[in-house]
């Protein structure tokens, strides 16, 4: 019986997808609600099984509570939303005011993001958290692109001519790094997905716009060429853009329905993806583009079905079929 | 159904009232409703808890942990000056809203 109440408190746990401590706290409160509930009921005269019963159908389906939970908690305030948005800002700064190549500018301004980031994820996980997280990460992500693609083209050089392009201690170092560096993206990604996949598509927003300035400038020469002067153009839109990925995670904090929330993210990738690609100075084709944009977006909603691997299978008793708006129906007996 | 609809504008008022009288904890205030309207109100218990949270988050209540008399851990809900500020304000236009209605609804009767 006590079975029971644990599985309709696990399934609210699981749907409610917030910070841990909130995450706990509504739960200890449902459980106190429902334990009193039934302890009255019985003094009236009920079984245990008839009054967790009733309690639990007076209460609701875990459906509807974690939803209106969600509802209240996945906002944020005007400060979550000012500091979630600050690192789409500084980067949109770096670009308007052609900064970004002060690499030591650049390198400490990371370390310190990074450092923000493990702090405020040790104390509770903020709301704010993910964008911090999200930019922290994009160094290994991105360092991880960039060796991969090298070990491809050290791999190529040796096969063709049989001769490394680079020397053999590089390319055991980079051997070694590709490795290391998804295992740091795995660990970060796993542990935002298993709370919500919603906040890892969040905290991933930067990159389809990084990955591509990346590929960009290894197009134009790789990424500690003479630039400066020959970018300067093409620095305002990337800071549009970056000033737009800004807007779109404070709108996003301040939505409190999940499917608006996930239309936002992936209409904003798609819509914004496109713009990137016509800001470079290349006519990319049609198709090209569309194809672009239907893989950024499916890179942004990626996570969910990471989350659907990670998770287990709810409890089989909760009848799935029965949800309705504004009805309670849910009852341990109904198997 | 209309009298739910009036409920549903009107359940953060009358949570607020509740609390003006004392700190009271999610299962007393089901209690509570459902006693002082005679029945009438049977609130719909999931809805309650997001309902109090929405008021802790704006400021109107605080939500403070303590214990039951059993050990258990509870959540006593009491309203803060800013929830007291909000509460005047939404009894005074109760007050105009329901005298309007009246007004024209009951004009027959009077």
């Amino acid at each position: 019986m006590e079975a029971e109440l644990q599985g309709y408190l696990q399934s609210i746990t699981q749907k409610l997808k917030l910070d841990p401590t909130t995450n706990q706290e509504v739960v200890l409160e449902l459980q106190t609600h429902l334990e009193e509930k039934v302890k009255e009921l019985e003094q009236e005269g009920l079984t245990y099984r008839e009054a967790l019963s009733r309690a639990v159908q007076d209460l609701g389906h875990p459906d509807l509570i974690a939803k209106d939970m969600y509802s209240v908690h996945s906002r944020g305030s005007w400060w979550d939303i000012l500091l979630a948005t600050l690192p789409h800002l500084l980067l949109a700064s770096l670009f308007a005011l052609h900064l970004w190549t002060r690499y030591i500018l650049v390198a400490v301004l990371i370390i310190v993001v990074t450092i923000v980031a493990l702090r405020a994820w040790k104390q509770g996980r903020p709301k704010w958290a993910y964008t911090w997280l999200g930019y922290s990460i994009a160094g290994p992500a991105l360092s991880w692109l960039l060796s991969l693609a090298a070990l491809a083209y050290g791999a190529y050089s040796f096969l063709t001519t049989g001769a490394l392009p680079f020397s053999t201690p590089i390319f055991i170092l980079l051997v070694a790094y590709v490795p290391f560096s998804l295992w740091i993206m795995g660990r970060v990604v796993i542990k935002v997905v298993k709370q919500d996949w919603l906040l890892a598509s969040l905290t991933a927003l930067p990159f389809p716009f990084l990955t591509s300035w990346i590929l960009f400038l290894n197009w134009q020469g790789g990424i500690f060429a003479d630039h400066a002067p020959k970018f300067q153009e093409t620095d305002g839109d990337r800071a549009m853009v970056f000033l737009a990925l800004a807007i779109t995670t404070a709108v996003f904090m301040k939505v409190g329905h999940r499917f608006l929330k996930i239309g936002l993210l992936t209409a904003a990738t798609g819509v914004l993806i496109i713009v990137t690609m016509a800001a470079i100075p290349f006519s990319f084709g049609l198709l090209t583009v569309t194809l672009i944009a239907i893989a950024s977006v499916a890179f942004m909603l990626s996570p969910a079905l990471l989350q659907s691997r990670l998770n287990k299978p709810e409890p089989s008793y909760i009848p799935r079929d029965s949800v309705e708006e504004g009805t309670t129906n849910w009852s341990p007996n109904e198997r | 159904m209309y009298h739910k609809e009036l409920l549903k504008g009107n359940t953060e008022t009358l949570l607020l009232f509740l609390l003006t009288e004392k700190p009271m904890y999610g299962y007393q205030i089901v209690k509570e409703i459902e006693n002082r309207s005679q029945g009438y109100f049977q609130f719909k218990e999931g809805t309650l808890y997001p309902a109090l949270h929405r008021l802790a988050k704006a400021g109107w209540v605080d939500g403070i942990w303590g214990e039951a008399s059993t050990g258990a851990p509870r959540r006593y809900y009491s309203i803060t000056a800013k929830g007291e500020g909000v509460l005047k304000e939404r009894l005074q236009e109760w007050e105009r809203f329901s005298s309007a209605v009246n007004s024209i609804m009951l004009a027959e009767a009077q």
